[in-house]
């Protein structure tokens, strides 16, 4: 038997063993054949003892035997990892129905979105928002608004007022957002289009009303402006609000502030409501003299129009809230509903 | 207001549906509220006692009844029934309006079929004596409610207070005659009745500046007060009044149809007679009709007789003069009471009534006299007798003469957008509302003004008239033109919502609470009385304990929320609100245009507690705990790029004081973070640790719009070299204070050092009783080269060198 019969038959013996061997055994027989001072390497020792021309033919030999080797032995070392990997893998298996961490969404509140909703849509329509104090003294709140107290009108609602000291103007709890409009006279020129929305109080609390609601006031102010513009720019808001079928009536009414003045009323079924007949959603008009005059403007260079809503009912139709007492009580099992709200 | 169809065609010729005439009056701007139709009685018609014979041994009869057709076996308990009265009879099938379902009965072995009714069984009032006995002369058969005529309808209608002449059914018959063009029939056009001639012999007087600017008074005499006509008692019992004699009757009759209240005394109850009418003096007191006595206060506008007040001017009558069934002479008042006087002489007494209800909206000044004299043909019609002239004493301040305004032309095209309405339309529709035009001229015209219109005084509100009445919906639309503006929300708008995404994206939920509150709930944070915050700005008229009070921290409304949550087993609490918070401490907003002496604020507030719901599905609860809810907080606020610093502090009584931060924003502080304190806790009954934030919103929006845009660094490409020190201090002194005196040294600023932050902090084994290890970890970097360790070594060991140097601390 000559060296290289040796080895090509050592390897051979192996070969029933080979499928088993684990990663150190595969290192080891690399080393063992392979190697630097392996056997395989070690036949080439020989071939300066060899005829020249043996030469060649053992060099070959040699040669293919050490690639079957090589071969055998990657081939294995790539079997052996891709089994361990998927073991691994197997073993490292997760249940992705659960919940990822902190995917807990949080929530807007509904009546604070659709808020949000009403002040983009009159943004949108160049009306400039701005804020307005929620305690104003009475002449603000009601005689500004040629509200005086010796009138009736004063009674179409009902007044929070705050303790106060003896000789002191009466101070209140604005009953309207309308108290906006004062101050929005005194501290801006027109023309103008502003929007203001906000808290607004009455003590008339029942099961449908809150004593804490949310109203919307507009007003626009220049010269020229009619009652026209006024019924064009409310059309434009209730179709942007339900869309273009909804059907909107302007109703003689009165309120002290505007004259004329109207009630705005949409076709129920035409915002989506399953019943007849129409629903008050605001009041609006044409802005009194007198009120001009209070906010420091002649009234014979400026006219204009103002209007006004409530969103507590809008928001609660719009998701089918029956109990308006959910929107203040904090109720998470209410609250954590309103996902997705822009 | 009520008012009744039957009534209304009293006074114009309507022909259309209940439902037509109710569009009519709300397109005219008197909003229908409900349509009513009442006594249509189907079923019952007129019957016949053909036959009657009293049942032994029992109150009944054994009638037999002609309904028109047929004889029927009627069984009857009425004490009145016999044979020849004509009866409202409900035949079998027929429900009555209590809802009684007449059927075929067996009756003490009798059979019956039908019933025999009594007034208060057909919804007609109160009389259950015995069966109703009609008129003889009606036809067995004829459905009894028309036979009676007593179908009416009955419409609800909403009176805006600007429109007094709609508190009368003439009002209402005025604006449907001028929509339907018809005439409107006024009874006190054709008014006649016999004049005795004789003068009014009671002396009145009117005290000047009392609130009375007339007066007429009248005496009637022989006068029988039976019953009033049948056909105003239909029509008061339509509108929900209980007839009760004829004066009484007459008077509400009168008033419900002319706007005008009416008030009748018994002559012989008046002591003089005189009346005089004048304020209260000191110490005069007043029984009412309802029973209450009423001690007045000096000034109240009464009616008097020689012994005082016998009536509150406009709002209730008297109950020693009033009017009885024994009552044979009146002195019948119609007077002009001005609205500001009978209304806070309502409010004052609390005794508010349909009198007072129309002079508070106020009465026409011109109408007095045709009311009285109406009133009075009414009463001699009903209870015959005499009556005297009346006396009629106006003040000096009464109108005499109706105002006028002026209308410029094209005034009402200039505020309705609508220059398509013709002048003659204009003037049709002024006239028809009760306008008279005085005068016209190439400026325009000048309209005298109804009497019954006080809401009428300026051109705006006669272009209302003609836009109501023109309809609404019939006026043109057009947009308004304004000049091109950059138009974006302000600033606490924009950054509010930036905020409140923020939370709800870290899985907060926003609140809107109650901005009512109670001292009680706000006394469980336990803030000393010292504390300017502790007592809450009051309501005058709470509803309730609950709600009596403005809250002055925004977390209030929050604990509430979870108070309200715990009770119904929701533990899991995580919210956020920007709450508007109320305080006499607080700045006043719009101060230059008036005083409240109440200022308000903006604070974005968070409470967080029981469980985190993360990774529930482990089983194990995950509490939320202090990092978590600060992670929130401080996370929302780095999405909108605000490093905010919590300086470790225990000042607020309402926090655990070892667990509470103020939150800095630059030097500025802008609010408190931590744990509630556990007896704050405790009294709002939670189980959970609760971890809550209150900061200044009007600060954080400030400081958000007034920021610089982010400045980008630049960015290094040679490897950094991190070195450490570990920094032995006071176990008190907040770590990050630490990190930021390193970061503050002068070789921290070397332009070698990128980073200064903090590894980690760590009290135990091998750091002194009483301090910890602040691991601190500065980073060096040059943009050019790669850093040398000698380099680095430079700069570490100076810096090593003036940390030695600090006070408190020490280097391990």
């Amino acid at each position: 038997m000559t060296p290289l019969d040796e080895v090509r038959s050592a390897w051979a013996s192996l070969a029933p063993t080979l499928n088993a061997a684990d990663e150190s055994t595969l290192v080891e027989l690399r080393s063992r054949f392979v190697g630097k001072k392996g056997e395989i390497p070690g036949l080439m020792r020989h071939l300066g003892s060899l005829p020249p021309e043996e030469k060649p033919a053992y060099g070959s030999a040699v040669q293919a035997l050490r690639q079957e080797v090589e071969g055998t032995l990657d081939r294995l070392q790539v079997e052996l990892r891709s089994r361990a990997l998927a073991q691994r893998l197997e073993s490292e298996r997760l249940d992705l129905s659960l919940d990822g961490d902190g995917a807990d969404a949080g929530t807007l509140h509904p009546l604070l979105a659709l808020r949000d909703e009403i002040l983009d849509l009159f943004t949108g329509m160049g009306f400039d928002v701005a804020d307005a104090p929620e305690i104003d003294t009475e002449w603000f709140n009601f005689s500004a608004l040629n509200v005086p107290d010796d009138h009736p009108a004063r009674d179409m609602q009902d007044t929070f007022f705050l303790s106060r000291e003896p000789g002191q103007e009466a101070v209140v709890l604005r009953t309207h957002t309308s108290n906006y409009q004062i101050h929005a006279l005194r501290d801006r020129k027109p023309p103008f289009r502003l929007l203001h929305c906000g808290q607004v109080y009455r003590c008339d609390a029942d099961a449908t009303h809150a004593p804490m609601f949310c109203q919307v006031e507009g007003l626009v102010l220049d010269r020229g402006i009619t009652f026209a513009n006024l019924k064009a720019t409310l059309f434009t808001m209730v179709r942007a609000l339900y869309g273009p079928q909804a059907v909107l009536r302007f109703r003689p009414s009165f309120f002290p502030f505007t004259e004329p003045s109207a009630e705005m009323d949409v076709d129920c079924r035409s915002v989506g409501l399953d019943r007849d007949g129409w629903m008050e959603i605001g009041g609006c008009g044409m802005v009194h003299p007198k009120v001009l005059e209070n906010g420091g403007l002649d009234a014979s260079e400026f006219q204009g129009f103002a209007f006004g809503f409530g969103l507590d009912r809008m928001a609660m139709l719009r998701h089918g809230i029956k109990e308006i007492a959910l929107l203040t009580n904090g109720d998470m099992r209410f609250l954590r509903q309103f996902r997705g709200l822009a | 207001m009520k008012a009744s169809l039957n009534w209304l065609k009293r006074l114009v010729d309507l022909r259309e549906s209940p439902e037509e005439i109710a569009a009519h009056l709300t397109a005219a701007g008197l909003e229908v509220e409900e349509v009513t139709r009442i006594h249509e009685l189907p079923g019952v018609v007129v019957g016949e006692v053909r036959s009657c014979e009293k049942v032994e041994g029992t109150k009944l009869s054994s009638c037999r009844v002609f309904d028109g057709t047929d004889e029927l076996a009627v069984v009857c308990g009425a004490p009145n029934v016999r044979a020849g009265l004509k009866v409202a009879f409900a035949t079998v099938g027929t429900v009555l309006p209590e809802g009684l379902e007449i059927k075929p009965a067996v009756i003490r072995g009798m059979e019956s079929f039908g019933m025999l009714c009594a007034e208060d069984e057909l919804g007609l009032g109160e009389g259950h004596a015995g069966i109703m006995e009609l008129d003889p002369s009606l036809v067995p058969g004829t459905p009894f409610s028309a036979a009676l005529e007593l179908a009416d309808v009955v419409f609800e209608i909403n009176v805006t207070p600007n429109r007094p002449d709609a508190t009368g059914h003439l009002g209402l018959a005025r604006e449907l005659a001028l929509r339907l063009e018809r005439p409107l029939r006024d009874p006190r056009a054709t008014l006649r009745f016999e004049r005795s001639g004789r003068p009014t012999s009671v002396p009145v007087s009117v005290e000047p500046g009392c609130g009375c600017t007339r007066y007429v008074g009248r005496t009637l005499h022989g006068l029988s007060n039976g019953p009033s006509p049948a056909w105003m008692q239909s029509l008061l019992r339509a509108v929900g009044l209980r007839p009760i004699s004829a004066l009484v009757d007459v008077t509400n009759f009168v008033m419900l149809e002319t706007g005008q209240p009416l008030h009748a005394f018994d002559l012989s109850k008046l002591a003089g007679p005189e009346v005089v009418v004048r304020g209260a003096r000191a110490g005069e007191s007043l029984e009412l009709l309802d029973g209450r006595n009423l001690t007045l206060t000096v000034g109240d506008l009464s009616i008097c007789d020689r012994n005082g007040p016998q009536c509150l001017g406009g709002v209730m009558g008297g109950a020693a003069t009033g009017v009885s069934e024994s009552t044979t002479s009146i002195f019948l008042e119609t007077a002009f009471f001005q609205a500001s006087t009978v209304r806070f002489l309502a409010r004052r007494t609390q005794a508010s009534s349909d009198s007072s209800y129309r002079f508070e909206r106020g009465v026409d000044p011109f109408a007095t006299l045709s009311v009285s004299d109406y009133a009075t043909s009414l009463i001699l019609a009903a209870c015959g007798g005499t009556a005297d002239e009346p006396l009629d004493i106006l003040a000096d301040a009464h109108p005499r003469v109706p105002r006028t305004v002026h209308l410029a032309k094209g005034r009402v095209a200039g505020l309705l957008g609508a220059d398509d309405i013709p002048d003659e339309t204009v003037d049709r529709l002024l006239t028809g509302v009760g306008c008279a035009k005085v005068s016209q001229d190439a400026q325009g015209s000048l309209w005298s003004l109804p009497g019954w219109r006080p809401d009428l005084s300026l051109d705006a509100d006669l272009v209302e008239e003609v836009a109501r009445l023109v309809g609404y919906d019939n006026l043109p639309t057009a947009f308004p033109t304004f000049p091109v503006s950059a138009v974006r929300l302000p600033a606490r708008e924009r950054w509010t919502r930036r905020l409140r995404r923020a939370l709800a994206a870290r899985g907060l939920s926003e609140t809107l609470s109650l901005r009512l509150t109670s001292q009680a709930d706000h006394d469980r944070l336990g803030l000393p009385p010292e504390d300017p915050r502790a007592t809450l700005t009051g309501l005058m008229n709470p509803i309730s304990d609950e709600t009596a009070c403005l809250p002055r921290l925004g977390v209030l409304g929050l604990l509430r929320g979870a108070r309200h949550n715990e009770k119904r087993q929701q533990r899991s609490v995580r919210l956020f609100e920007c709450a508007r918070v109320f305080g006499r401490d607080l700045p006043e907003p719009f101060a230059a245009h008036r005083t409240t002496g109440v200022g308000e604020a903006w604070r974005l507030s968070g409470l967080v507690a029981g469980p985190w719901p993360e990774r529930a599905w482990t089983g194990s609860e995950v509490p939320a705990d202090l990092w978590r809810a600060k992670g929130a907080l401080q996370g929302a606020l780095r999405d909108l790029g605000l490093e905010v610093r919590f300086s470790p502090s225990g000042t607020e009584p309402w926090l655990h004081p070892g667990r509470q931060a103020e939150v800095f924003l630059g030097e500025a502080l802008l609010g408190v973070f931590g744990q509630l304190h556990p007896t704050v806790q405790e009294a709002f009954s939670l189980r959970d640790e609760a971890f809550v934030w209150e900061l200044d919103l009007d600060l954080l929006v400030d400081r958000l719009e007034s920021r610089s845009p982010v400045a980008s660094r630049r960015i290094g490409e040679f490897p950094a070299t991190r070195r450490e020190v570990n920094v032995l201090v006071d176990r008190a002194r907040p770590a990050d204070e630490v990190v930021r005196l390193v970061a503050g040294l002068p070789q921290a600023r070397h332009e070698l050092v990128e980073e200064v932050s903090l590894v980690s902090v760590y009290e135990g084994a091998g750091v002194p009783q009483g301090q910890k290890a602040v691991l601190v970890r500065a980073s060096f970097r040059a943009h050019d080269r790669t850093l040398t360790d000698a380099e680095v070594n430079l700069v570490q060991d100076a810096l090593r060198q003036e940390l030695a140097s600090q006070p408190g601390l020490s280097l391990k």
